[in-house]
């Protein structure tokens, strides 16, 4: 699994390939994680390249999730695959976290200003 | 490292069961697991969304099985097998870890910090609702989780 | 609609100065619950009183119409008078005659999913009236209301367009009133996605989510086929208000705060006439909670 971090103006824009896991799942929590301690708390995780996530991965989102939140932030999905997708509906997470087609409309669903 | 063989049963396509041996089970088998789950499924002849249902409950429970049956630090073997069902496919994971029955997943322990949290609970939940039967049973010492799931 | 000034009540002492909100923001979520949901208006009196802004509002089913009304700008009193003109037990008395003979010859008189045993003319008249063509754009809070694809189950978030769409949606509860269709989707109520749609509120970027839900009432004579399957209906509704609310109390940053009034009387859907006493009992089951939700918000960090 790679991950590749590409800040923006306002966002920081992480992007995840290969397969998440309960192997791999600790990487992604570290790296999401150190984005967060540096303030880095408006946050876009890019999809397009993630063939499969378990539970593992799920777990990794809602404690990214809950964490930016809690400092102001924000964790929002772009380009989710559809399987992906699948797994993230059964479990509820669309119900809680937004998901945008490509990254250009996650990075622009954050505002520009700041309150 | 396990391989996958075909064992049993005969040349037709759909037929004999296929068998996933690791003899010392780490997170670093998973995508194996998967991938022999997938090609198995493929080979027997059941649709993708049975394939990936399936793909996704062998990935949670060998990790539950890895990181809670055993334990990390002492692994310990893990079988599976996938044939085709009446309208489907049956997938059975026999392991020799502690005794885990599904049903008893623990409650999520809110206070605990997420990376320490018991992998039961959201994994299960999941696996339960992308198969159409799920079981568990303990003989000699060994715990064999069944699913069943069904094209569509 | 005129907005009237907000009425004090001079037996209430005059409201203590409110602290500055450091940056949390508050949402009112208003779930399934027919004339109970008037609740909602004694809790956002309370709000009001305690100068506790609320930054979004999110309504489904009859909460969609205290959602709304509040959204508008209505004070709580005229929100419970616009109510009592609506929410009445003759909404439904209004048969739909077709609907009858296309159920029980659907190949002669044609069967689809626009199907609903009574006519729903009254209540979009009243509605019209007390709406107009009103639209999300004229909410001076934000406003979000629920309903579900009727084809594929799904929860859809409504936020702009006719007020009346919207709430027509939400309300289209199954078997009585026909599906609506808003924007090519043919909607039913939304109380079959989710009957308390807190995660929308989490979506939406909400710090203290005050949730005002209810369950669905279980019958105590099944004495027709109608209560027959209500009971049913009641039965997985409030499974799924409860699993859902679970888990997204638990996949929440902050807290949810719910305001569960105790009715000592007994209130059925149209009981119009308890409105009074419904708010009271919702304003109450809110105060007990203010103290809370001020330590909650003192310690939200503002949005980034």
């Amino acid at each position: 699994m790679e991950i590749t971090i590409d800040q923006r103006a306002h966002v920081t824009v992480v992007a995840v390939a290969g397969s998440i896991d309960a192997l791999t799942a600790d990487a992604l929590v570290l790296a999401m994680g150190e984005q967060m301690h540096a303030g880095n708390t408006r946050l876009v995780a890019a999809f397009d390249g993630v063939e499969y996530t378990s539970s593992a991965g799920l777990r990794v989102l809602l404690a990214t999730l809950k964490e930016a939140r809690q400092r102001g932030g924000d964790l929002r999905l772009a380009a989710v695959q559809e399987r992906v997708l699948r797994v993230l509906d059964l479990s509820g997470f669309t119900s809680i976290l937004k998901c945008y087609p490509d990254v250009g409309a996650a990075v622009a669903s954050f505002p520009t200003h700041h309150s | 490292m396990g391989r996958a063989e075909d064992a049993g049963g005969g040349r037709e396509p759909g037929a004999g069961v296929r068998r996933h041996s690791l003899p010392a089970a780490g997170l670093a088998d998973l995508a194996a697991v998967r991938a022999f789950v997938a090609a198995a499924c493929d080979e027997v002849g059941v649709g993708t969304t049975v394939g990936e249902a399936l793909v996704l409950a062998a990935d949670e429970v060998c990790s539950n099985i890895v990181l809670h049956g055993y334990g990390p630090g002492t692994p310990g073997p893990i079988t599976i097998e996938v044939e085709r069902a009446a309208d489907g496919a049956r997938m059975t994971i026999a392991d020799e870890g502690r005794a885990f029955d599904p049903a008893d997943a623990p409650a999520p322990d809110l206070d605990a910090p997420w990376e320490q949290r018991e992998a039961g609970g959201l994994g299960w939940y999941i696996v339960r609702r992308m198969v159409d039967e799920l079981r568990y049973e303990r003989r000699s010492g060994v715990n064999l989780v069944t699913l069943v799931k069904r094209a569509p | 609609m005129e907005t009237s000034s907000v009425t004090h009540d001079p037996s209430v002492m005059p409201p203590t100065p409110a602290p500055a909100r450091r940056g949390g923001r508050v949402a009112l979520v208003i779930g399934s619950g027919s004339v109970k949901c008037a609740a909602a208006l004694g809790a956002y009196r309370v709000l009001q009183r305690e100068g506790i802004e609320v930054d979004m509002l999110v309504g489904c089913s009859a909460g969609s119409l205290f959602a709304s009304m509040i959204a508008l700008g209505h004070d709580p009193e005229t929100c419970a008078s616009m109510a009592a003109g609506l929410w009445t037990s003759d909404l439904t008395k209004l048969p739909d005659r077709r609907a009858l003979l296309r159920a029980a010859f659907p190949r002669l008189f044609g069967f689809d999913a626009r199907w609903g045993l009574r006519s729903d003319a009254r209540i979009m008249a009243r509605m019209v009236e007390a709406y107009g063509d009103r639209t999300f754009a004229d909410a001076r809070i934000p406003l979000f209301v629920t309903a579900t694809d009727f084809h594929t189950g799904e929860q859809v978030v409504l936020r702009d367009g006719r007020l009346v769409d919207a709430i027509r949606a939400s309300i289209a509860i199954p078997f009585a009133f026909r599906p609506h269709e808003v924007d090519g989707r043919l909607l039913i109520d939304g109380f079959m996605s989710d009957p308390l749609p807190v995660g929308v509120a989490m979506r939406e970027g909400a710090n203290v989510i005050v949730a005002v839900g209810f369950e669905s009432p279980y019958q105590t004579r099944i004495s027709s086929a109608g209560r027959f399957a209500f009971q049913l209906s009641s039965i997985m509704t409030n499974n799924l208000l409860k699993a859902s609310f679970a888990f997204h109390g638990l996949a929440h940053h902050s807290e949810v705060i719910a305001v569960i009034p105790r009715f000592e009387q007994r209130i059925r859907l149209f009981d119009t006439e308890k409105m009074p006493y419904i708010i009271e009992e919702g304003a109450q089951a809110m105060s007990e909670q203010v103290p809370y939700l001020r330590r909650l918000l003192a310690a939200a960090v503002p949005a980034a």
